[in-house]
């Protein structure tokens, strides 16, 4: 048996490096999972297709506060004009059209392929990322909700409207708006996750929210003419459309548009916090949903 | 028609989360409408319950989950090349698909409306309007959303802009969008069937007609050429 053979290999260096430079926090990695994914819900960072529909939904939200802006200017025409609160309920099913077909971008798509595993074997946690991917879905319904506001309120303002008097006005329809954002997204959060195919989260986030809401009104108005108000009133809790209709009207003083408002203040806050509520079960729910899918 | 395409396409649709939403929209129109008759215990308003929540919202719905089920899940992952590379005729597989989705896309249509007239106490001619204009409705609206989903990969997303934008949005300010919509013309025949009043604007029972034949057709045809045209891409 003769000797082994002289080695002859060698182990080139050809200059790979591990990474040295600075590593961001968790902070950091949740700010920036935010912000793509906030970014991912309009298209960017996806192709040029994925951008034409939440920009053509978004176009179409503006058309009546560029409208009434419009005839304020020209017409002249006093700022009672400017309903925003009409707004949200308004645009109802344009929110929910951009909501269906945009959470399943979220929420669907990396449980569906399992690209989920990777992202949870980083530091952060299925919980975090749930809630982040949850916070980037409320920024961008914000994002959707808030711009014709801001425009018919701006546009308002400098159409001739007093500062002092829309002011009020706006913020309690932008707090609506807010509310509306949570428990939208909540909603589509937990269909889109459950549900994993897009077409079939579309077809559940509009079943829940846009039938939900025709029910709701069916229901309401049937028991506001029964004369059984105090159950019409926690009807509402059914559809988030409904709920800050009703929420705003009562509290800030706004016209209901959907059906009439509960007439105690009492009321109206107890059915917010009681949403509120429910948002966060809802969150639970989501947060259970990443921990066994990531597992 | 080929049975074991039309086996697997009813599969499709009845199987997973898609066939429990599918069946949940028709028990939620009848839960609403025994729910309201219970609260008044008078006959529910059929406007309320049958038209604005049934053939508005539940048999678009409906049809449109069942098409782009046959359709949609295999575009979406590519398997549709096994489908297409067998030597049967793309306009085959197409009407196969379209006839499942229609089958139940009406079965499901009229039971809820059917079921929800019965139990909100409605006269015998809501149930007329339930069978021709939900069932009605939902093959023709199955016609659309199969060539739509054929069209497109985005075919709930197209559908749904059909129903709420084209139907409901553009079609209560701008009274010509009554003749190129699903809706109308099932409502249309509906009427006329039942002798309801239905609040249809003014359309001709012939134009009606003739629009849902040449929809029907059309559909289909459109969603087979398609189908002969089909190009593997990648997601997006």
């Amino acid at each position: 048996m003769s000797a082994p053979a002289e080695r002859t290999g060698v182990i080139h260096d050809i200059g790979y490096r591990r990474y040295a430079g600075a590593r961001m926090s968790s902070a950091g990695i949740a700010g920036s999972l935010l912000a793509s994914g906030v970014l991912a819900v309009f298209g960017f960072g996806r192709s040029g297709k994925a951008k034409i529909l939440p920009f053509v939904l978004l176009g179409m939200t503006m058309v009546p506060a560029v409208v009434m802006v419009g005839i304020m200017s020209f017409i002249g025409l006093d700022a009672g004009l400017l309903n925003y609160a009409s707004y949200n309920a308004g645009s109802s099913f344009l929110v929910v059209l951009f909501v269906a077909a945009q959470a399943p971008v979220l929420f669907s798509r990396d449980l569906r392929s399992g690209v989920i595993s990777l992202y949870l074997a980083r530091p952060l946690g299925a919980s975090a990322f749930a809630l982040i991917r949850w916070a980037s879905l409320v920024l961008a319904i914000l994002a959707f909700v808030l711009t014709p506001l801001l425009v018919l309120f701006i546009g308002g303002l400098s159409a001739g409207a007093s500062f002092t008097e829309e002011l009020p006005r706006v913020a309690w329809a932008l707090a609506g708006a807010v509310v509306l954002a949570l428990l939208v997204a909540t909603v589509a959060a937990l269909v889109s996750s459950w549900t994993l195919r897009r077409g079939l989260a579309i077809a559940g986030t509009i079943m829940v929210l846009l039938v939900g809401l025709g029910v709701t009104v069916a229901l309401k108005e049937t028991l506001f003419f029964e004369g059984m108000d105090t159950a019409a009133h926690w009807v509402s809790l059914l559809s988030p459309f409904a709920l800050v209709d009703a929420v705003t009207a009562v509290l800030g003083g706004t016209d209901a548009q959907i059906t009439s408002a509960p007439e105690s203040v009492a009321t109206g806050w107890l059915l917010v916090s009681t949403a509120l509520a429910l948002m966060a079960v809802g969150l639970l729910l989501l947060i259970r949903r990443y921990r066994s899918k990531g597992a | 028609m080929n049975l074991t395409i039309m086996r697997l396409a009813l599969r499709a649709i009845v199987g997973g989360w898609r066939g429990v939403i599918l069946l949940a929209l028709p028990v939620l129109l009848i839960g609403l409408a025994a729910l309201l008759r219970a609260v008044t215990g008078e006959p529910v308003s059929a406007t309320m319950v049958i038209v604005e929540v049934g053939l508005a919202m539940v048999v678009p719905l409906v049809a449109l989950l069942a098409a782009n089920g046959v359709l949609g899940p295999e575009i979406d992952d590519g398997s549709v090349v096994y489908l297409l590379s067998t030597p049967v005729s793309r306009y085959v597989v197409a009407a196969s698909k379209f006839a499942v989705a229609a089958g139940s896309a009406a079965l499901l249509s009229i039971g809820g409306l059917l079921g929800a007239s019965l139990a909100g106490g409605l006269s015998d001619r809501w149930s007329v309007v339930a069978v021709v204009t939900g069932g009605g409705g939902a093959v023709l609206y199955c016609a659309l959303f199969t060539a739509l989903a054929a069209a497109t990969r985005h075919g709930m997303i197209a559908g749904l802009i059909y129903v709420l934008v084209i139907e409901q949005l553009l079609g209560r300010f701008l009274g010509g969008f009554r003749f190129v919509s699903v809706r109308a013309v099932a409502e249309r025949l509906g009427e006329s069937a039942a002798d309801v009043d239905l609040a249809v604007a003014d359309m001709g029972l012939t134009y009606a007609v003739i629009a849902s034949a040449v929809l029907l057709l059309v559909g289909v045809a459109a969603a087979g050429w398609r189908l002969t045209r089909f190009q593997l891409r990648g997601d997006e």
